[in-house]
């Protein structure tokens, strides 16, 4: 069997933990990473967020949505989120490994 | 082509898996070990949906149909045209899909899709059985809604909407043009791919003229009134090139001002508006535009020319089991982006894998972030957070998103405009 074989087959396994559907506020955070890099790691000057701790990151988030951080896009963005939403996305991150 | 779990264990001892581990993998999905997704379409939508399908769902056997075996990005290929990024820097591969996430990549032309039976057919004559298929095909042009632009005139003059040969076309015409020439962009009304795209690649062209070719002169002939991140652009436009002076580099013809397209004349170069023609050097059609050729074939369009979906599963509204995402999708007030493709083929997965569990997929936000620069050291951005209203149309949150200030930082956006780059296509390709 060679190995072109079995990524025929799709027998890699995913580089990540065995998940579950994600809630909607998971998906939310699947959406940091178009600015924050592949799974939350970044490659140049926006932040990287992979494994920051949960209230670090709410506390940021909830700072940019009321603008007493400054920022250029993400106040823009935390405006469009609820306490829960963050709670919880601010959560996943922090799990991210 | 099933997977049987005979198959599988006698698969899983070759690729060094225990039977424990094999129980484990199929407790998690256990009731679609053999689901199959097929993708059609390799761009930002199609791999995303297939790099996250597999991290929601690892045992799902999903396929990517595409033929090309590289993908030029549209973002950033305007970095491209104005001369400051060359085309090797925004063309991506397929191997980290395949070697990392264990998507089966097909590069093939999908020819037919029979809704009925759900199976795919290729040009090469493969055929692939899915129990969803999504599809990402992108956008096609309308040839022939301008007068005298189909395929073979855009050999001669290059709408360079989809990056590759096109935007290297673009490139080169510029790069042969004389001292004093005159650049000609026809913007369509919309929608379109990017809306914000034709000013950026003014600014970058108007860029590169100004150091090169500062004689020159551009001039956009628009379908529209008004156009995305207008006020910001305007700003930049006066801050650079001049703009509203006798001397400025740019120069926007609203459609109220005479700016609607309606003949291209190749040979001459020149264009012909209701009231006018104009004679250009350098000549860029970017043509109205209407969802990829396979969502048309397979009836997944309306009278618009767009593919409707439900805003929470990107299921169609015409065809059940097939999502469509991306540019071809009807997606209410969410722009053709790739942050909106990327953002919507999470969602779009996530829904894929609930309904093949037996689940209901739960609504979530949308995001879209787009960045243009007006110069390398010039970014701006818009952004929004959308949610699904009572009557199920993807809808903006108020108070949320907006553009960049008029004082914001603009050095450091058009820093994070080359980092969001990068980081976005790791998303996606990495």
């Amino acid at each position: 069997m060679s190995k072109l074989k079995l990524l025929f087959l799709g027998l890699v396994l995913s580089p990540y933990a065995l998940a579950e559907t994600p809630t909607p506020a998971k998906l939310l955070a699947y959406n940091c990473f178009n600015c924050h890099g592949d799974n939350g790691v970044s490659k140049g000057g926006v932040p990287s967020i992979k494994g920051l701790p949960a209230n670090i990151l709410e506390l940021h988030l909830k700072n940019y949505r009321d603008g007493t951080q400054a920022s250029t896009v993400m106040g823009r963005i935390a405006k469009g989120l609820n306490d829960d939403e963050i709670k919880e996305l601010s959560e996943f991150i922090a799990t991210l490994k | 082509m099933a997977l049987h779990r005979r198959d599988f264990l006698k698969l899983s001892a070759l690729a060094g898996l225990s039977l424990s581990s094999f129980r484990a993998l199929s407790e998690t999905t256990a009731n679609n070990l053999n689901a199959r997704v097929v993708i059609v379409g390799g761009g930002i939508g199609g791999v995303t949906a297939a790099k996250y399908l597999r991290r929601f769902a690892p045992n799902l056997q999903v396929t990517l149909i595409e033929p090309s075996t590289e993908y030029v990005t549209c973002p950033v290929s305007n970095w491209v045209i104005g001369g400051t990024r060359d085309i090797k820097s925004i063309t991506q591969k397929y191997d980290t899909l395949r070697t990392r996430h264990g998507v089966k990549v097909v590069h093939d032309l999908v020819t037919q899709i029979d809704v009925e039976a759900k199976v795919v057919t290729t040009k090469s004559g493969a055929k692939f059985e899915y129990e969803r298929l999504i599809a990402s095909p992108g956008i096609e042009m309308k040839w022939d809604s301008i007068e005298g632009y189909n395929e073979a005139a855009s050999e001669i003059v290059p709408h360079a909407w989809k990056a590759g040969a096109q935007t290297l076309l673009l490139r080169k015409q510029l790069e042969d043009m004389k001292d004093g020439g005159v650049v000609m962009i026809a913007v369509p009304a919309n929608p379109f791919r990017c809306p914000p795209g034709p000013y950026e690649r003014a600014s970058l062209i108007a860029n590169y003229l100004k150091q090169h070719k500062p004689k020159s002169k551009l001039i956009i002939l628009d379908a529209k009134d008004n156009f995305s991140k207008q006020p910001l652009f305007i700003q930049g436009w006066k801050e650079l090139y001049g703009y509203d002076t006798p001397n400025s580099l740019i120069k926007w013809v609203p459609a109220a001002e005479d700016g609607k397209v309606t003949a291209v004349d190749v040979k001459r170069k020149s264009l012909r508006t209701e009231f006018g023609s104009h004679q250009a050097d350098v000549l860029n059609v970017i043509p109205p535009q209407q969802a990829g050729l396979i969502a048309r074939q397979t009836g997944l369009t309306n009278e618009s020319g767009w593919c409707p979906v439900d805003a929470v599963t990107w299921e169609s509204k015409i065809h059940p089991n097939i999502h469509v995402i991306g540019d071809a999708s009807i997606a209410g007030k969410m722009p053709k982006s790739a942050f909106s493709a990327n953002s919507q083929a999470k969602a779009c997965a996530a829904a894929v894998v609930s309904l093949l569990q037996g689940d209901d997929p739960a609504a979530s936000k949308y995001v879209n972030t787009c960045y243009s620069l007006l110069s390398p050291k010039y970014g701006i951005s818009v952004a929004m957070v959308y949610q699904i209203n009572d009557d199920g149309v993807i809808d903006e949150i108020a108070g949320a998103g907006g553009v960049s200030p008029a004082t914001g930082n603009k050095q450091l956006e058009a820093g994070f405009a080359e980092n969001w780059y990068d980081n976005i296509m790791a998303d996606i390709f990495a």
